[in-house]
């Protein structure tokens, strides 16, 4: 894993705070990130450098493109966090007047870090300095609201039949999940997710609409009948078919964002 | 509405950013002295309403894509400020209004809150 960019922050130098987590935006921008992951991104990183200004002499910033995140790596020399579940709570704060002046203080930037992470490590060592490590998923934004994946697009990229045209595809789907048996899907599955399966009974329909599923892919190449049909009219379900394996289908939702429940 | 009907209803001076206020489009705003709390709350597209006059103001407002600040309760923003919005191209405004009053009068005339409620 190799760094692909580097920044140095000056401790104690509240002028020039914030500077790199704009420049920071701008790479990724550059590098066309969707706009919420450089947010959060950014957020991520002013606060850090934020921190830095504060309680530190000096701080590194690594920054890792990964396949599927952005990882922020933020070492400093400075004094510390004794105890860090205190530092985490909300309102928690040691700062100085002088940083209470300039609109921070309050005890929330660890929490803000944390409420933008999709995953967050720290280390501290009282006296010496802080190490995060903080990773912000790319393809969950795939899940967000605003920019969910639909139906639609689902079915535009897979090439997949419409069986129930007329139903609604517009609604972004809340992730996905893959079973061919009903009561496994009736336990498990969450309201909104795609449901993936080679199965044609009719009842597929039924679980689908009283778990508030977006809809099924029937993968496998096996066609279901008319009675399935009228019933996912009725249950307003609609349903999408390929010859393609389950497997396929799956790994295909993945590279568009669409992910598990667990 | 626009930047310009903002300063009209605030009775405010435009300290930076004359030439942009029939351009910006105010729909939301965010007001808060904690710019921590804005980081965490406010939306991108909101106009800014805050007390604190340090260059940070514009680093917040230059992270979540905001598209100006109205300095309330007459500040004045440091001189770093300023011209850190000058570079940035950020738009700055200055009302004598207090917080309440600002935010007061820019609701009725149909901004609205960037977020309403925290979760």
């Amino acid at each position: 894993m190799h760094p692909v960019q580097f920044y140095h922050i000056q401790g104690r130098d509240f002028h020039n705070a914030g500077r790199t987590s704009t420049t920071i935006k701008r790479f990724l921008r550059e590098k066309e990130y969707p706009p919420q992951v450089i947010q959060r991104v950014a957020i991520i990183a002013y606060e850090a450098e934020i921190n830095i200004a504060c309680y530190t002499d000096y701080g590194y910033f690594f920054l890792y493109f990964l396949g599927d995140r952005v990882r922020i790596v933020v070492k400093d020399r400075g004094q510390g966090i004794a105890d860090i579940d205190q530092a985490m709570q909300e309102g928690f704060s040691t700062a100085s007047d002088e940083i209470r002046k300039l609109g921070f203080g309050a005890g929330m930037g660890l929490a803000n870090i944390k409420k933008n992470a999709d995953i967050m490590h720290i280390k501290s060592m009282p006296g010496v300095g802080t190490v995060l490590e903080i990773d912000i998923m790319v393809n969950s934004e795939g899940r967000s609201e605003s920019m969910g994946t639909t139906l639609r697009e689902i079915m535009d990229r897979a090439n997949l039949e419409n069986l129930t045209e007329g139903l609604d595809l517009a609604t972004a789907v809340t992730g996905g999940y893959a079973g061919d048996l009903l009561s496994d899907v009736n336990a498990n599955s969450s309201a909104g997710n795609v449901w993936v399966t080679v199965l044609t009974h009719p009842n597929v329909t039924a679980v689908a609409g009283l778990k508030d599923l977006a809809g099924v892919i029937i993968a496998g190449g096996i066609r279901p009948g008319a009675d399935f049909v009228e019933k996912a009219y009725a249950e307003k379900i609609p349903i999408m078919f390929t010859e393609m394996s389950a497997f396929d289908v799956v790994a295909m939702l993945s590279t568009m964002g669409v992910s598990g429940n667990s | 509405m626009k930047l310009s009907e903002v300063k009209k209803i605030l009775n405010a001076d435009v300290i930076f950013g004359e030439e942009m206020i029939d351009q910006v489009e105010v729909e939301t705003a965010f007001a808060s002295d904690l710019l921590s709390d804005v980081l965490a709350y406010s939306k991108e597209n909101a106009l800014f309403l805050t007390g604190l006059t340090n260059p940070q103001v514009i680093r917040t407002v230059e992270v979540l894509d905001l598209v100006g600040v109205v300095f309330v309760r007459g500040k004045v923003p440091q001189m770093e400020t300023v011209e850190l919005a000058k570079r940035k191209g950020i738009p700055l405004l200055r009302t004598k209004c207090i917080m309440f009053e600002t935010c007061g009068r820019l609701y009725g005339a149909g901004v609205k809150a960037s977020r309403i409620m925290v979760d």
